[in-house]
């Protein structure tokens, strides 16, 4: 039997505090996390060590969150990525800009009890799971 | 009344003469630009300030068809039809014409306007035109400065707020170790005010949006009704812990009504939560929808503590709260009823209301059947 290791995620956020709670938060839940303070570092470790999901901010000095994703996009890898946008802007322009780049989902940070946010993450995996399995030739 | 005596010598001709010379000075020293046409719509006369605004000489345009050589268009860029514009409407209308739009320059550059349009009547008739036009280009890139301030200044305090918001929840849940009675009773009311700021957040955004005329109307067939319903529902877990008893009434032939949800539901969520917060617990509230003639009427009667006379007038005002109230509900933020009337007017339709101290308050919400007009922008946050 293989042994089945721990979905990757990969946290990319500025703000220092954020980043601590969700990743304490993401490893409690059984995840392995690992993190990147903007959107520069974000690309090389998302390209690098390809994580099962981004959890990716948007205002984020130097690279921010949307020019991530453009350069993402245009990895053969990263043109794939699951992406969730976990971010405080909330307007509709940055939304359907997300929309375009195919991110899984938007959530506005704020919105979010923490433990809820973990459950949707885990949700969200399960289900990608079972859709790879799905489309597993047999 | 006593009369001015006038030198014989004095001729009609000199008299015109003064009375142009008067006029002439008058255009000539108006802070805003201004021109005057004839019925025809020939520009007869244009000031120093239009002349600058629009980038012509006086032999450019004195004498000319105004409708040949200023075009217009609206703010979103589409060209006016001539029956549409000022000009045109206060000719046939007969009386003043104002509006927003856009002109272009000589160089053919556009630039908006926020213009008046006068006919000048005699004996009944319009015998021609004074309009005054304001250049509204500083006006509206403060506009827009301010959305864009208003938009980040709200993601940097959600920031902040949801770092207050999991700390405290993670301590809550006990995953720093374990909290005494007292402990949690003070985390408790931490996260409760914290959650209050981030609604607060959300609350301003909307009030940004509907000032700067950016919100979204996004009408879809909808049971107005069921929609009414529906917040009652959500509401109701706070009505029974206050023993709030609601009566519902809803005309059943009410046909389906093409509204916006997410604004029809603010109308309900802000009315029905004001009739909440403000009647004490054991009260009643009354909800009835129902159809008048080519609209549909909405009515929500409290029996709470009521507007004092004295500040009813100033109840859809902005940030405004009645000093009754202030005393007995911290929640509050003024903003509610001002972003209903903004949602109901933006659709064409009417709000007021009726109070009586320590009696009770009814609003009535009257909205057109002919339902809500799309309108592209940001939804209500």
């Amino acid at each position: 039997m293989t042994k089945r290791t721990a979905p990757l995620l990969l946290v990319v956020e500025d703000e220092a505090v954020l980043r601590r709670l969700l990743v304490m938060t993401l490893r409690a839940e059984g995840f392995t996390v690992i993190e990147a303070v903007d959107g520069a570092e974000g690309i090389t470790l998302a390209c690098k060590r390809r994580p099962n999901l981004i959890l990716l901010d948007i205002i984020m000095p130097e690279v921010n969150g949307m020019e991530m994703l453009q350069r993402l996009r245009k990895d053969p890898w990263g043109k794939k990525a699951d992406v969730i946008l976990l971010t405080n802007l909330g307007d509709d322009e940055s939304i359907k800009r997300a929309k375009d780049f195919g991110v899984t989902d938007y959530f506005i940070k704020s919105d979010w009890p923490l433990d809820e946010l973990a459950h949707e993450i885990k949700a969200k995996l399960k289900t990608k799971d079972a859709q790879q399995l799905e489309e597993m030739p047999l | 009344m006593a009369k001015t005596k006038r030198d014989p010598r004095t001729t009609n001709t000199q008299l015109l003469a003064e009375e142009k010379a008067m006029s002439d000075a008058l255009f000539a020293s108006l802070g805003e630009a201004a021109l005057a046409t004839d019925r025809y719509g020939k520009i007869m006369r244009i000031n120093e300030a239009a002349l600058n605004l629009f980038g012509y000489t006086e032999d450019d345009i004195v004498g000319k068809k105004y409708l040949n050589v200023v075009s217009a268009y609206d703010l979103n860029g589409h060209e006016i039809d001539t029956l549409n514009r000022p000009i045109i409407r206060s000719l046939m209308e007969g009386k003043p014409v104002s509006g927003t739009l856009q002109y272009v320059k000589k160089n053919g550059s556009l630039f908006p306007v926020a213009v008046t349009v006068s006919p000048i009547v005699l004996d009944e008739k319009p015998v021609g035109t004074i309009q005054v036009i304001r250049d509204i280009t500083v006006e509206q890139q403060i506009n827009k400065a301010k959305t864009e301030f208003v938009s980040l200044a709200s993601h940097q305090l959600r920031t902040p707020l949801t770092a207050i918001r999991w700390y405290t929840e993670l301590l809550l849940k006990g995953t720093m170790g374990n909290l005494n009675d007292k402990q949690r009773t003070s985390l408790e009311q931490i996260l409760g005010v914290t959650l209050r700021l981030i609604g607060l957040v959300g609350v301003l955004l909307s009030t940004a949006r509907i000032e700067t005329g950016s919100l979204a109307v996004t009408p879809k067939p909808s049971n107005i009704c069921e929609l009414a319903h529906d917040v009652i529902d959500e509401l109701q877990p706070q009505m029974s812990q206050r023993k709030l008893k609601v009566h519902e009434d809803y005309d059943a032939s009410l046909p389906l009504i093409h509204l916006d949800p997410e604004l029809t539901r603010a109308i309900f969520q802000n009315l029905l939560t004001n009739a909440m917060k403000y009647t004490p617990d054991g009260g009643k509230i009354y909800v009835a929808v129902k159809r008048e003639r080519n609209y549909v009427l909405i009515r929500i009667r409290d029996t709470g503590y009521g507007v004092p006379k004295s500040q009813q007038r100033h109840i859809f005002t902005k940030l405004f709260r009645a000093d009754n109230v202030r005393r007995l509900d911290t929640d509050g933020t003024g903003l509610g009823l001002y972003i209903v009337k903004s949602i109901v007017q933006n659709a064409n339709g009417r709000v007021w209301f009726e109070s009586e101290e320590d009696k009770g308050t009814t609003f009535y919400v009257r909205l057109p059947l002919a339902g809500m007009t799309p309108k592209a922008g940001q939804k209500l946050s």
